[in-house]
């Protein structure tokens, strides 16, 4: 997390933007400018949010190309609103908490709120296939958030992703998560969060993975790993539920019942519930994630267990009674 | 699983922990959208909405970061739709500036504002994250600091068209620019990396 960088410098900063936007700026102030930008590299930071924020007009400057639309722009950041702010909290307020909002709380409203943009999300029990104009295929599992904050960094806020790239890419590919850094220029693989840790599968080519505490590893096509910010598990063999749900399917290859159970939780609003007897059977097979009913109807078919509904909004898997 | 605990029955004592941002999310977005469905009639929007309220939410716990368990204190609930407010508000800001800004536009082209632009979504995104950054300054600074970067203005021409001195319109700049720096260092949204 970058340290906050103390309004000194931000002032600073400030005064060598107004500095070197005057046309009659000297070489020799320049030269100066120059020397403060490499003294400090918080004045290097700062310096990075001045140009951040006159990139901001720029690129308007260039979707605003007439002067009809920059004399628009202008107006509306000119105009002040028919409902102003205050007013709008007045009739939110109301509306949802009968007015009581402290100073305070608007105040982080108010600075939060620059909209991020680049996100995706999916709800539960979607899996929705991406393609990016960058040369690779993504599947954002259920429940999932990204943002992709340029064309070959996404960050995994929430839930499974599974990158596809075939072709080596232009460069290479970084996706970050809470916990570890990865990066890869040509690999199918997903990362997936769970808890405090992340499981990493690769399915083809290779993925470099680096945790917070600077633990790194090359994994290899058929590899899967567990890793914390701080932990890295042992390489195990690529297990086929990892990547399997990009088509929908849960693969179970003898897995616990309970597991399987907790999978299928992952993509349905139903407590899936397994008895104490049940617990004991492993599973083998195909299952449809998104169509519970029908997976029940197969697991009876394999397993001597049979589903019945359970309370509220509940499935009970049970043993069936020889 | 949310282990609350109920002090004096205050709900400023109730102590949500989850064990992870997946639970969290899990056993609160299903409420928070239907609860913004209520507020805004169109069911997509409530659904971008409740993600992006989520979003906001571990992105924050994310650089502090806290790691598990994820333990909030007070009215998880109050806190939660707090942050969906400031957006379904920040919707209807962001609505509001692209009816003006066509409105605008077509005045000064004397035509229809639909024939004349086909995508201005980049366009009202632009002026909603700079009258985010602006909106707090004073009408001279902001108009200032517009023609500035905006119109390319030079510091003379910009002191000749609002009437005021060289050295105001540097100071203004300075003051907007300084304004804006820190706007964008207190939002951490932004990351700089």
């Amino acid at each position: 997390m970058p340290s906050p960088i103390n309004d000194e410098i931000l002032e600073q900063a400030a005064h060598w933007y107004v500095t070197l936007q005057d046309e009659q700026c000297t070489d020799e102030e320049r030269q100066k400018w120059q020397k403060w930008l490499s003294e400090h590299t918080d004045h290097e930071k700062a310096w990075k949010i001045v140009e951040q924020i006159h990139g901001e007009f720029s690129s308007l400057h260039q979707l605003a190309q007439h002067d009809h639309e920059k004399d628009a722009i202008t107006q509306s950041l000119m105009t002040e609103h028919k409902i102003n702010r205050r007013d709008l909290f007045g009739i939110v307020g109301i509306l949802f908490l009968g007015g009581a909002i402290g100073f305070q709380q608007r105040e982080t409203i108010y600075i939060g709120y620059l909209r991020t943009r680049g996100s995706e999300y999916t709800s539960l029990g979607v899996q929705q296939h991406l393609t990016s104009p960058s040369g690779f295929e993504y599947w954002l599992n259920t429940q999932t958030i990204i943002r992709q904050s340029s064309d070959f960094a996404i960050e995994l806020l929430l839930g499974e992703i599974f990158i596809k790239a075939n072709a080596p890419l232009r460069q290479a590919l970084h996706i970050s998560s809470h916990q570890v850094n990865l990066s890869s220029e040509q690999a199918q693989f997903g990362i997936r969060q769970q808890g405090n840790h992340v499981i990493l599968a690769v399915l083809y080519g290779t993925v470099k993975l680096l945790n917070q505490s600077g633990q790194h590893i090359v994994l290899k096509a058929g590899q899967q790993i567990r890793a914390t910010a701080h932990t890295l598990g042992a390489v195990q063999t690529l297990q086929t539920y990892q990547y399997s749900w990009i088509k929908g399917i849960l693969a179970a290859d003898n897995m616990p019942l309970q597991q399987w159970a907790d999978e299928m939780q992952r993509y349905h609003d139903q407590k899936i519930k397994i008895s104490a007897d049940a617990s004991q059977y492993r599973v083998v097979g195909l299952f449809p994630v998104n169509d519970l009913p029908q997976a029940l109807a197969m697991l009876s078919n394999v397993l001597p267990v049979r589903s019945q509904t359970s309370g509220w909004n509940g499935i009970l898997i049970d043993t069936v009674q020889p | 699983m949310v282990v609350t605990t109920d002090v004096l029955d205050d709900p400023e004592n109730h102590i949500s922990t989850y064990r992870d941002f997946g639970e969290l999310y899990g056993q609160n977005i299903s409420w928070l959208t239907a609860f913004i469905h209520k507020k805004i009639s169109n069911y997509s929007e409530a659904e971008d909405i409740a993600q992006d309220v989520f979003e906001r939410l571990i992105r924050k716990k994310y650089h502090q970061h806290t790691h598990e368990p994820i333990v909030f204190q007070g009215n998880l609930r109050a806190f939660i739709s707090t942050i969906a407010k400031g957006i379904i508000i920040d919707s209807w800001r962001k609505k509001e500036l692209e009816r003006k800004y066509l409105e605008y536009v077509a005045d000064l082209q004397h035509q229809d504002a639909v024939d004349c632009c086909d995508d201005i979504s980049e366009v009202v995104d632009a002026i909603f994250t700079l009258d985010q950054m602006l909106r707090a300054l004073d009408d001279d600074i902001r108009h200032t600091f517009i023609l500035s970067n905006l119109y390319g203005k030079t510091y003379a021409e910009i002191a000749q068209q609002l009437g005021i001195n060289e050295r105001k319109v540097k100071a203004y700049m300075a003051k907007a620019m300084l304004h804006c720096m820190k706007m964008r260092t207190r939002l951490d949204l932004d990351q700089l990396d």
